[in-house]
């Protein structure tokens, strides 16, 4: 089985067994409505997801550790590279679905103090600061020569050609990102319209999380010129 | 826009880690510069001239059309 396969059945089976596990607590299973099955899964997706971050991010620090590729150290630091964007990517995949989850059980259950909300909750800020550890380690196989800030700030200390990397990088992603949103709000309006339902919150919600992550671009993107 | 920065460095039988760390930048950014897919600053073009011992236009050099 292909090492990348293996962790993702890990990350899914790893998964399925939390889902099962939390919604026993507060859903009969099997599921009766489709907004069950929606948590059902959302939980295990998010299980899963940082499941195969964790997984890969273990094996990346063992393949380092043990210096066992036996490559150019050139190909050894491109690999490490890739590897570490990939782990992030997935990282950030985890934080949003486990972010996704927590809201759609919340709505769910209408704000009621549940086991399954707590644990969800739990789970969110849990991701927030593993994400934060998770981070500094990637910096440390991919950057070993470099002192790493304790706020993770590692823009004053790159070179040009790894700032214009980042920047295109960031372009491509806060392109996809922001008309990801602009059109989730475009929905959230239209179905309220379709519903007759006030979907104030959401859309405010949406439009905060928007105004954020535009100042935020903004900030590293004045940071990132040269 | 060309360079050379490759072959100097084959010719020095350096990788790119090893110019990175005598020219003071990131293996990254000569990896960029080795691909033309970053056409580097004055900075980083003399850094390089200076670690390879040559004048910056026998490094990178320019197409006619793209002087014009």
């Amino acid at each position: 089985m292909k090492k990348y396969t293996r962790s993702f059945v890990l990350g899914g089976v790893g998964g399925f067994l939390i889902a099962v596990f939390l919604l026993a607590q507060e859903i009969e299973l099997p599921f009766d409505t489709k907004i069950e099955w929606l948590v059902g899964g959302s939980v295990a997706v998010a299980a899963a997801v940082f499941g195969i971050a964790f997984v890969r991010l273990q094996r990346l620090k063992k393949a380092v550790a043990t210096k066992g590729m036996q490559v150019e150290e050139d190909e050894r630091d491109r690999w490490i590279a890739i590897q570490s964007s990939h782990i992030a990517d997935w990282l950030m995949g985890g934080l949003i679905t486990s972010l996704f989850t927590f809201g759609v059980s919340a709505m769910y259950y209408e704000w009621t103090p549940t086991w399954l909300i707590f644990g969800l909750g739990a789970y969110f800020l849990f991701q927030l600061v593993y994400i934060r550890v998770a981070m500094k380690q990637l910096l440390l196989l991919s950057h070993p020569d470099i002192d790493i800030p304790e706020d993770l700030n590692v823009l004053p200390l790159m070179d040009e050609g790894e700032k214009f990397v980042m920047y295109e990088g960031m372009m491509k992603a806060y392109q996809v990102m922001s008309q990801l949103l602009l059109l989730s709000i475009i929905l959230t309006i239209m179905y309220g319209a379709w519903t007759n339902t006030t979907q104030l919150f959401p859309i405010l919600l949406m439009s905060f999380i928007y105004l954020i992550g535009h100042g935020a671009y903004q900030k590293t993107y004045r940071h990132l010129q040269y | 826009m060309r360079n050379r920065v490759k072959e100097l460095r084959a010719r020095h039988d350096w990788n790119q880690t090893e110019l990175a760390k005598r020219a003071g930048m990131s293996r990254q950014t000569i990896s960029l510069i080795e691909r033309n897919e970053y056409m580097p600053s004055i900075l980083i073009a003399m850094k390089l001239a200076r670690v390879f011992e040559e004048p910056v236009e026998s490094i990178f050099m320019f197409d006619e059309e793209e002087l014009r």
